[in-house]
Protein backbone atom coordinates (compact mmCIF):
# COMPACT_ATOMS: atom_id res chain seq x y z
CA UNK A 1 0.00 0.00 0.00
CA UNK A 2 2.72 2.33 -0.73
CA UNK A 3 1.81 5.68 -1.65
CA UNK A 4 -1.57 5.06 -0.25
CA UNK A 5 -1.17 7.30 2.42
CA UNK A 6 -1.37 4.35 4.75
CA UNK A 7 1.16 4.41 7.28
CA UNK A 8 4.00 1.18 6.80
CA UNK A 9 3.80 0.29 10.24
CA UNK A 10 -0.02 -0.07 10.16
CA UNK A 11 0.73 -2.42 7.26
CA UNK A 12 3.04 -4.61 9.29
CA UNK A 13 0.74 -4.76 12.12
CA UNK A 14 -2.62 -5.31 9.95
CA UNK A 15 -0.43 -8.57 8.71
CA UNK A 16 0.85 -10.02 11.98
CA UNK A 17 -2.63 -9.92 13.20
CA UNK A 18 -5.56 -9.99 10.72
CA UNK A 19 -5.73 -13.93 10.79
CA UNK A 20 -6.42 -13.79 14.74
CA UNK A 21 -9.08 -10.91 14.16
CA UNK A 22 -10.64 -12.50 11.75
CA UNK A 23 -10.89 -16.00 13.82
CA UNK A 24 -11.96 -14.67 16.74
CA UNK A 25 -14.53 -12.52 14.33
CA UNK A 26 -15.69 -15.88 12.88
CA UNK A 27 -16.47 -17.42 16.55
CA UNK A 28 -17.94 -14.06 17.73
CA UNK A 29 -19.95 -14.25 14.52
CA UNK A 30 -21.09 -17.98 14.96
CA UNK A 31 -19.05 -18.65 11.82
CA UNK A 32 -20.92 -16.03 9.87
CA UNK A 33 -18.49 -14.85 7.04
CA UNK A 34 -20.06 -12.27 6.12
CA UNK A 35 -20.49 -10.78 9.35
CA UNK A 36 -16.71 -11.33 10.75
CA UNK A 37 -15.55 -9.61 7.74
CA UNK A 38 -17.54 -6.26 8.57
CA UNK A 39 -16.46 -6.99 11.73
CA UNK A 40 -12.92 -7.13 10.96
CA UNK A 41 -13.22 -4.16 8.28
CA UNK A 42 -15.24 -1.77 11.04
CA UNK A 43 -12.12 -2.42 13.40
CA UNK A 44 -9.54 -2.11 11.06
CA UNK A 45 -10.69 1.10 9.56
CA UNK A 46 -11.39 2.44 13.22
CA UNK A 47 -7.96 1.20 14.36
CA UNK A 48 -6.70 3.19 10.90
CA UNK A 49 -8.54 6.45 12.20
CA UNK A 50 -7.06 6.10 15.79
CA UNK A 51 -3.76 5.89 14.78
CA UNK A 52 -2.25 8.42 16.91
CA UNK A 53 -3.91 6.03 19.82
CA UNK A 54 -2.74 2.73 19.06
CA UNK A 55 1.05 3.53 16.92
CA UNK A 56 2.58 1.77 19.66
CA UNK A 57 3.78 -2.19 18.65
CA UNK A 58 3.10 -3.24 21.88
CA UNK A 59 -0.12 -2.18 22.46
CA UNK A 60 -1.65 -2.41 18.78
CA UNK A 61 -3.03 -6.23 19.56
CA UNK A 62 -4.84 -5.22 22.39
CA UNK A 63 -6.26 -2.43 21.22
CA UNK A 64 -7.34 -4.57 18.03
CA UNK A 65 -8.67 -7.13 20.17
CA UNK A 66 -10.62 -4.66 22.36
CA UNK A 67 -12.37 -2.75 19.42
CA UNK A 68 -13.12 -5.69 18.00
CA UNK A 69 -14.92 -7.39 20.69
CA UNK A 70 -16.43 -4.06 21.87
CA UNK A 71 -17.63 -3.16 18.43
CA UNK A 72 -19.28 -6.66 18.60
CA UNK A 73 -21.10 -6.73 21.68
CA UNK A 74 -22.45 -3.22 21.14
CA UNK A 75 -23.89 -4.58 18.34
CA UNK A 76 -25.33 -7.90 19.64
CA UNK A 77 -26.34 -5.96 23.14
CA UNK A 78 -27.75 -2.53 21.65
CA UNK A 79 -27.54 -0.05 24.05
CA UNK A 80 -26.05 -1.96 27.08
CA UNK A 81 -23.10 -0.37 28.29
CA UNK A 82 -19.84 -1.19 28.13
CA UNK A 83 -19.36 -2.67 31.47
CA UNK A 84 -23.14 -3.55 32.45
CA UNK A 85 -23.75 -6.49 34.79
CA UNK A 86 -24.31 -9.90 32.81
CA UNK A 87 -27.30 -11.46 33.66
CA UNK A 88 -25.97 -14.84 35.51
CA UNK A 89 -22.55 -12.79 36.76
CA UNK A 90 -21.69 -13.89 40.02
CA UNK A 91 -20.78 -12.25 42.74
CA UNK A 92 -18.55 -13.25 45.24
CA UNK A 93 -20.09 -15.54 47.53
CA UNK A 94 -21.92 -17.38 44.36
CA UNK A 95 -18.54 -17.53 42.66
CA UNK A 96 -17.45 -19.55 44.57
CA UNK A 97 -20.15 -21.77 45.95
CA UNK A 98 -20.19 -22.08 41.72
CA UNK A 99 -16.69 -23.30 42.25
CA UNK A 100 -17.53 -25.09 44.97
CA UNK A 101 -20.61 -27.56 43.32
CA UNK A 102 -18.20 -28.13 40.14
CA UNK A 103 -18.18 -32.38 39.96
CA UNK A 104 -15.22 -33.41 38.50
CA UNK A 105 -15.11 -35.23 35.08
CA UNK A 106 -15.69 -38.64 36.28
CA UNK A 107 -12.23 -40.31 34.64
CA UNK A 108 -10.77 -40.75 31.02
CA UNK A 109 -14.11 -42.12 30.15
CA UNK A 110 -15.88 -38.43 30.23
CA UNK A 111 -12.16 -36.79 29.68
CA UNK A 112 -12.44 -38.56 26.01
CA UNK A 113 -15.32 -37.36 25.34
CA UNK A 114 -13.92 -33.69 25.16
CA UNK A 115 -11.60 -34.61 23.09
CA UNK A 116 -14.01 -33.97 19.86
CA UNK A 117 -13.24 -32.37 16.40
CA UNK A 118 -13.16 -28.29 16.42
CA UNK A 119 -16.30 -28.07 14.14
CA UNK A 120 -18.34 -29.83 17.11
CA UNK A 121 -16.49 -27.10 19.89
CA UNK A 122 -17.38 -24.43 17.24
CA UNK A 123 -21.26 -25.44 17.63
CA UNK A 124 -20.75 -25.60 21.15
CA UNK A 125 -18.91 -21.93 21.45
CA UNK A 126 -21.81 -20.56 19.29
CA UNK A 127 -24.41 -21.59 22.24
CA UNK A 128 -22.68 -18.78 24.63
CA UNK A 129 -24.12 -15.91 25.55
CA UNK A 130 -22.04 -13.49 23.41
CA UNK A 131 -20.33 -11.83 26.42
CA UNK A 132 -18.86 -15.29 27.72
CA UNK A 133 -18.08 -16.26 23.95
CA UNK A 134 -15.89 -13.55 23.65
CA UNK A 135 -14.29 -13.87 27.34
CA UNK A 136 -13.73 -17.70 26.81
CA UNK A 137 -12.13 -16.97 23.51
CA UNK A 138 -9.77 -13.78 24.30
CA UNK A 139 -8.49 -15.87 27.20
CA UNK A 140 -8.25 -19.51 26.07
CA UNK A 141 -7.61 -18.81 22.03
CA UNK A 142 -5.85 -15.48 22.26
CA UNK A 143 -3.90 -15.50 25.57
CA UNK A 144 -5.32 -12.49 27.29
CA UNK A 145 -4.74 -12.10 30.74
CA UNK A 146 -7.71 -12.04 33.25
CA UNK A 147 -6.64 -8.39 33.75
CA UNK A 148 -6.34 -7.33 30.08
CA UNK A 149 -9.52 -9.01 29.58
CA UNK A 150 -10.97 -6.85 32.17
CA UNK A 151 -9.69 -3.45 30.70
CA UNK A 152 -10.87 -4.44 27.09
CA UNK A 153 -14.45 -4.57 28.64
CA UNK A 154 -14.67 -2.19 31.14
CA UNK A 155 -15.91 -5.05 34.21
CA UNK A 156 -13.81 -6.35 37.23
CA UNK A 157 -10.91 -8.92 37.23
CA UNK A 158 -13.49 -11.05 39.53
CA UNK A 159 -16.66 -10.62 36.56
CA UNK A 160 -14.21 -11.80 33.70
CA UNK A 161 -12.74 -15.08 36.44
CA UNK A 162 -16.25 -15.93 36.70
CA UNK A 163 -17.57 -15.54 33.05
CA UNK A 164 -14.19 -18.07 31.78
CA UNK A 165 -15.63 -20.48 34.56
CA UNK A 166 -19.42 -20.43 33.50
CA UNK A 167 -18.22 -20.71 30.10
CA UNK A 168 -16.26 -23.71 30.47
CA UNK A 169 -18.91 -24.84 32.29
CA UNK A 170 -21.88 -24.77 30.20
CA UNK A 171 -18.78 -25.97 26.97
CA UNK A 172 -18.09 -29.01 28.97
CA UNK A 173 -22.02 -29.53 29.58
CA UNK A 174 -22.50 -29.00 25.67
CA UNK A 175 -19.59 -31.04 24.93
CA UNK A 176 -20.77 -33.71 26.86
CA UNK A 177 -24.06 -34.26 26.19
CA UNK A 178 -23.21 -33.87 22.35
CA UNK A 179 -21.01 -36.93 22.36
CA UNK A 180 -23.14 -38.74 24.25
CA UNK A 181 -26.33 -38.09 24.43
CA UNK A 182 -27.97 -40.87 27.29
CA UNK A 183 -25.18 -38.90 29.45
CA UNK A 184 -25.99 -35.74 31.65
CA UNK A 185 -23.04 -33.06 31.79
CA UNK A 186 -22.21 -32.91 35.44
CA UNK A 187 -21.93 -29.25 36.39
CA UNK A 188 -24.67 -28.58 34.31
CA UNK A 189 -24.67 -25.43 31.72
CA UNK A 190 -24.25 -21.75 32.86
CA UNK B 1 -9.33 -11.19 53.79
CA UNK B 2 -9.39 -14.46 55.33
CA UNK B 3 -6.65 -15.41 58.12
CA UNK B 4 -7.84 -18.75 59.51
CA UNK B 5 -5.91 -21.66 58.80
CA UNK B 6 -8.87 -22.88 57.39
CA UNK B 7 -9.48 -22.89 53.32
CA UNK B 8 -12.41 -24.41 51.72
CA UNK B 9 -12.24 -25.47 48.43
CA UNK B 10 -14.75 -22.77 47.13
CA UNK B 11 -11.83 -20.64 48.21
CA UNK B 12 -8.58 -22.19 46.95
CA UNK B 13 -10.67 -22.63 43.31
CA UNK B 14 -11.09 -18.92 43.06
CA UNK B 15 -7.62 -17.98 43.78
CA UNK B 16 -6.77 -20.63 41.01
CA UNK B 17 -8.98 -18.18 38.86
CA UNK B 18 -7.80 -14.81 40.36
CA UNK B 19 -4.40 -15.20 41.74
CA UNK B 20 -4.35 -11.42 41.99
CA UNK B 21 -7.70 -10.55 43.36
CA UNK B 22 -7.74 -8.27 46.04
CA UNK B 23 -5.46 -8.40 49.45
CA UNK B 24 -4.35 -12.20 49.09
CA UNK B 25 -2.03 -12.59 51.28
CA UNK B 26 1.53 -14.93 50.70
CA UNK B 27 -0.46 -17.00 54.04
CA UNK B 28 -3.62 -17.50 51.98
CA UNK B 29 -1.72 -18.18 48.83
CA UNK B 30 0.07 -20.66 50.85
CA UNK B 31 -2.64 -22.21 52.41
CA UNK B 32 -4.60 -22.53 48.94
CA UNK B 33 -1.59 -24.54 47.38
CA UNK B 34 -1.34 -26.71 50.50
CA UNK B 35 -5.11 -26.95 50.14
CA UNK B 36 -5.13 -28.43 46.79
CA UNK B 37 -2.11 -30.54 47.09
CA UNK B 38 -4.25 -32.49 49.54
CA UNK B 39 -7.48 -32.47 48.01
CA UNK B 40 -8.31 -34.66 45.37
CA UNK B 41 -11.22 -33.14 44.18
CA UNK B 42 -9.76 -29.19 43.65
CA UNK B 43 -7.06 -31.40 41.57
CA UNK B 44 -9.38 -32.76 39.70
CA UNK B 45 -10.96 -29.36 39.27
CA UNK B 46 -7.71 -27.53 38.44
CA UNK B 47 -6.99 -30.53 35.67
CA UNK B 48 -10.41 -30.44 34.33
CA UNK B 49 -9.76 -26.32 33.94
CA UNK B 50 -6.94 -27.06 31.88
CA UNK B 51 -8.25 -29.90 29.38
CA UNK B 52 -11.44 -27.33 28.85
CA UNK B 53 -8.71 -25.00 28.33
CA UNK B 54 -7.36 -26.35 25.66
CA UNK B 55 -10.38 -26.96 23.38
CA UNK B 56 -11.31 -23.62 22.62
CA UNK B 57 -7.60 -22.84 20.65
CA UNK B 58 -8.81 -26.60 18.13
CA UNK B 59 -11.34 -23.91 17.09
CA UNK B 60 -10.14 -21.59 14.11
CA UNK B 61 -7.07 -23.30 12.88
CA UNK B 62 -6.56 -23.02 9.40
CA UNK B 63 -9.96 -20.34 8.88
CA UNK B 64 -7.80 -17.40 7.35
CA UNK B 65 -9.63 -14.64 5.74
CA UNK B 66 -10.28 -15.14 2.32
CA UNK B 67 -7.82 -13.79 -0.50
CA UNK B 68 -11.15 -11.14 -1.78
CA UNK B 69 -11.81 -10.09 1.79
CA UNK B 70 -7.58 -8.88 2.30
CA UNK B 71 -8.25 -7.26 -1.32
CA UNK B 72 -11.05 -5.22 -0.15
CA UNK B 73 -9.46 -4.54 2.90
CA UNK B 74 -6.72 -3.51 1.65
CA UNK B 75 -8.79 -0.99 -0.53
CA UNK B 76 -11.01 0.08 1.99
CA UNK B 77 -7.56 1.05 4.68
CA UNK B 78 -5.80 2.81 1.09
CA UNK B 79 -8.75 4.94 0.46
CA UNK B 80 -9.17 6.13 4.18
CA UNK B 81 -6.17 6.60 4.54
CA UNK B 82 -6.35 9.07 2.18
CA UNK B 83 -8.77 10.32 4.03
CA UNK B 84 -11.60 9.89 1.33
CA UNK B 85 -14.49 8.59 2.27
CA UNK B 86 -14.78 4.90 2.63
CA UNK B 87 -18.02 4.32 0.35
CA UNK B 88 -19.69 6.28 -2.82
CA UNK B 89 -22.92 8.04 -1.44
CA UNK B 90 -25.11 6.43 -3.90
CA UNK B 91 -28.20 6.70 -2.33
CA UNK B 92 -28.25 10.88 -2.84
CA UNK B 93 -26.16 11.05 -6.08
CA UNK B 94 -29.67 12.27 -7.56
CA UNK B 95 -30.01 14.91 -4.82
CA UNK B 96 -26.66 16.10 -5.74
CA UNK B 97 -27.21 16.78 -9.25
CA UNK B 98 -30.93 18.39 -8.44
CA UNK B 99 -29.34 20.83 -6.06
CA UNK B 100 -26.49 21.57 -8.48
CA UNK B 101 -29.15 22.29 -11.50
CA UNK B 102 -31.15 24.19 -8.99
CA UNK B 103 -28.27 25.96 -7.26
CA UNK B 104 -30.29 26.15 -4.46
CA UNK B 105 -32.28 24.85 -1.62
CA UNK B 106 -35.44 24.62 -1.74
CA UNK B 107 -38.13 26.60 1.17
CA UNK B 108 -39.48 24.35 3.92
CA UNK B 109 -43.01 23.67 3.06
CA UNK B 110 -45.52 22.58 5.69
CA UNK B 111 -47.40 19.67 5.27
CA UNK B 112 -50.09 19.64 8.10
CA UNK B 113 -52.50 16.62 6.77
CA UNK B 114 -49.89 14.66 6.22
CA UNK B 115 -51.13 10.96 5.93
CA UNK B 116 -48.18 9.08 4.26
CA UNK B 117 -48.09 5.93 5.80
CA UNK B 118 -43.90 5.94 6.22
CA UNK B 119 -43.84 8.92 8.30
CA UNK B 120 -46.64 7.24 10.64
CA UNK B 121 -44.65 4.49 10.93
CA UNK B 122 -41.75 6.62 11.67
CA UNK B 123 -43.43 8.96 14.30
CA UNK B 124 -45.46 6.38 16.08
CA UNK B 125 -42.15 4.34 16.20
CA UNK B 126 -39.59 7.01 17.32
CA UNK B 127 -38.95 6.26 20.83
CA UNK B 128 -38.75 2.52 20.34
CA UNK B 129 -36.43 3.28 17.13
CA UNK B 130 -34.22 4.91 19.32
CA UNK B 131 -34.13 2.54 21.81
CA UNK B 132 -33.21 -0.94 18.99
CA UNK B 133 -29.82 -2.15 19.01
CA UNK B 134 -27.78 -1.09 16.72
CA UNK B 135 -24.22 0.93 16.57
CA UNK B 136 -23.04 2.96 19.10
CA UNK B 137 -20.65 5.05 17.65
CA UNK B 138 -19.55 8.94 17.28
CA UNK B 139 -17.65 7.98 14.47
CA UNK B 140 -19.89 8.49 10.82
CA UNK B 141 -17.16 6.92 9.06
CA UNK B 142 -18.08 3.76 11.07
CA UNK B 143 -21.91 4.15 11.34
CA UNK B 144 -21.78 4.33 7.49
CA UNK B 145 -20.19 1.33 7.18
CA UNK B 146 -22.10 -0.35 9.65
CA UNK B 147 -25.42 0.56 8.22
CA UNK B 148 -24.18 -0.53 4.90
CA UNK B 149 -23.32 -4.03 6.14
CA UNK B 150 -26.81 -4.25 7.06
CA UNK B 151 -29.02 -2.59 5.09
CA UNK B 152 -27.28 -2.46 1.59
CA UNK B 153 -28.18 1.56 2.30
CA UNK B 154 -24.92 4.17 1.33
CA UNK B 155 -26.25 6.84 3.94
CA UNK B 156 -24.47 9.97 4.13
CA UNK B 157 -24.23 10.35 8.31
CA UNK B 158 -23.46 14.26 8.40
CA UNK B 159 -21.77 15.90 10.80
CA UNK B 160 -22.02 18.69 13.03
CA UNK B 161 -21.18 20.95 15.64
CA UNK B 162 -24.20 21.28 17.44
CA UNK B 163 -25.55 17.78 17.37
CA UNK B 164 -23.74 14.72 18.44
CA UNK B 165 -23.78 11.71 16.71
CA UNK B 166 -24.67 8.94 18.52
CA UNK B 167 -24.92 5.85 16.61
CA UNK B 168 -27.41 4.00 14.52
CA UNK B 169 -29.95 1.16 14.06
CA UNK B 170 -30.82 -1.08 11.03
CA UNK B 171 -34.26 -1.37 10.78
CA UNK B 172 -37.62 -2.28 8.53
CA UNK B 173 -40.18 1.09 8.11
CA UNK B 174 -43.24 0.30 6.08
CA UNK B 175 -41.85 -3.03 4.94
CA UNK B 176 -38.87 -1.38 3.77
CA UNK B 177 -34.88 -1.82 4.55
CA UNK B 178 -34.34 1.53 6.39
CA UNK B 179 -31.43 3.04 8.82
CA UNK B 180 -31.68 5.44 11.87
CA UNK B 181 -29.18 7.84 12.86
CA UNK B 182 -29.41 9.18 16.10
CA UNK B 183 -27.79 12.72 17.11
CA UNK B 184 -28.12 14.43 20.36
CA UNK B 185 -28.62 17.71 20.64
CA UNK B 186 -28.64 19.88 24.13
CA UNK B 187 -30.52 17.18 26.27
CA UNK B 188 -32.82 16.22 23.65
CA UNK B 189 -32.73 13.87 20.09
CA UNK B 190 -33.06 13.51 16.66
CA UNK B 191 -33.22 10.88 14.30
CA UNK B 192 -32.42 10.66 10.35
CA UNK B 193 -33.85 7.99 8.90
CA UNK B 194 -33.46 7.04 5.24
CA UNK B 195 -36.17 4.39 4.08
CA UNK B 196 -34.89 2.44 0.95
CA UNK B 197 -38.51 2.59 -0.96
CA UNK B 198 -38.46 0.35 -3.93
CA UNK B 199 -40.74 3.04 -6.34
CA UNK B 200 -38.05 4.98 -8.33
CA UNK B 201 -39.40 8.67 -8.35
CA UNK B 202 -37.99 12.34 -9.77
CA UNK B 203 -35.85 13.09 -7.03
CA UNK B 204 -37.20 16.19 -4.66
CA UNK B 205 -35.38 18.30 -2.82
CA UNK B 206 -38.13 20.11 -1.36
CA UNK B 207 -38.61 19.68 1.95
CA UNK B 208 -41.32 18.94 3.50
CA UNK B 209 -42.57 19.27 7.32
CA UNK B 210 -45.33 17.86 9.56
CA UNK B 211 -46.38 17.50 12.87
CA UNK B 212 -47.16 14.03 13.92
CA UNK B 213 -47.76 12.96 17.60
CA UNK B 214 -45.89 15.77 19.27
CA UNK B 215 -42.48 15.50 16.83
CA UNK B 216 -41.50 17.57 14.09
CA UNK B 217 -40.62 15.92 10.70
CA UNK B 218 -38.66 17.36 8.03
CA UNK B 219 -38.48 14.93 4.79
CA UNK B 220 -37.73 14.95 1.29
CA UNK B 221 -37.00 12.21 -1.38
CA UNK B 222 -33.98 11.44 -3.61
CA UNK B 223 -34.42 8.33 -7.01
CA UNK B 224 -34.64 5.62 -4.33
CA UNK B 225 -35.05 6.65 -0.55
CA UNK B 226 -36.98 8.43 1.75
CA UNK B 227 -35.45 11.05 3.96
CA UNK B 228 -36.45 12.14 7.08
CA UNK B 229 -35.27 14.04 10.22
CA UNK B 230 -37.63 13.73 13.10
CA UNK B 231 -37.21 15.52 16.51
CA UNK B 232 -38.84 17.14 19.69
CA UNK B 233 -37.20 20.01 18.33
CA UNK B 234 -38.57 23.54 15.71
CA UNK B 235 -39.13 22.71 12.74
CA UNK B 236 -36.33 24.99 11.48
CA UNK B 237 -33.91 23.88 13.38
CA UNK B 238 -34.73 20.36 12.39
CA UNK B 239 -34.71 22.01 8.58
CA UNK B 240 -31.08 23.23 9.12
CA UNK B 241 -30.29 19.42 9.55
CA UNK B 242 -31.20 18.43 6.66
CA UNK B 243 -30.51 21.13 4.87
CA UNK B 244 -26.77 20.65 5.78
CA UNK B 245 -27.12 17.08 5.85
CA UNK B 246 -27.72 17.62 1.83
CA UNK B 247 -25.47 19.90 1.37
CA UNK B 248 -22.40 17.81 2.91
CA UNK B 249 -23.35 14.92 0.73
CA UNK B 250 -23.42 16.60 -2.69
CA UNK B 251 -19.85 17.95 -1.48
CA UNK B 252 -18.90 14.61 -0.62
CA UNK B 253 -20.35 13.33 -4.31
CA UNK B 254 -18.98 16.34 -6.20
CA UNK B 255 -15.55 15.24 -4.79
CA UNK B 256 -15.71 11.45 -5.10
CA UNK B 257 -17.02 12.03 -8.61
CA UNK B 258 -14.13 14.34 -9.64
CA UNK B 259 -11.69 11.62 -7.88
CA UNK B 260 -13.10 8.85 -9.57
CA UNK B 261 -12.79 10.47 -13.09
CA UNK B 262 -9.15 11.66 -12.26
CA UNK B 263 -9.67 15.29 -12.12
CA UNK B 264 -9.24 16.73 -9.10
CA UNK B 265 -7.34 14.54 -6.03
CA UNK B 266 -9.30 14.19 -3.16
CA UNK B 267 -8.56 16.35 -0.21
CA UNK B 268 -7.08 15.67 3.00
CA UNK B 269 -10.36 16.35 4.57
CA UNK B 270 -12.98 14.00 2.47
CA UNK B 271 -15.41 14.62 4.96
CA UNK B 272 -17.00 17.74 5.84
CA UNK B 273 -16.80 18.99 8.64
CA UNK B 274 -19.62 20.88 10.16
CA UNK B 275 -21.16 23.85 8.12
Amino acid sequence: MAGSGVPSWFETVLTEHLGALYQAALRYCRGSIADAEDLVQDTVLRALRAQDQVRSHETMRGWLFRALTTTHLNRVRGWRRRGEALAGDLGDEGFEEALTAWVPMAGPEEQLLLKVQAAEVAAALDQLAPELRATLWLRDAEGFSRREIAEMLDVPEGTVASRVFRARRALRATLTASASPSRTAAGGAA
Amino acid sequence: MRNSLSMTCGRARRLAFEPTRGQVTEIERWLAARHVAGCLSCRAFEADMHLLATRVPLVGAGEGPSPEFVSRLRRATASAGRGARYRRVAAVAAVAAAIAGLGVLAALQLSPDTRDPLLVELAARRLALLAEPGIESADPGAVEQWIVGRTGLHVHVPTFDDARLLGATATRIGGYPAAVVRFQVGTGYVAYATVAVAEAAEPDVTLRSASMQGLQLVWWHDRTSRHVWSGSVPADHLASFARRCIEQAAVVETLETAAADGRQPLPDHGRGRGV
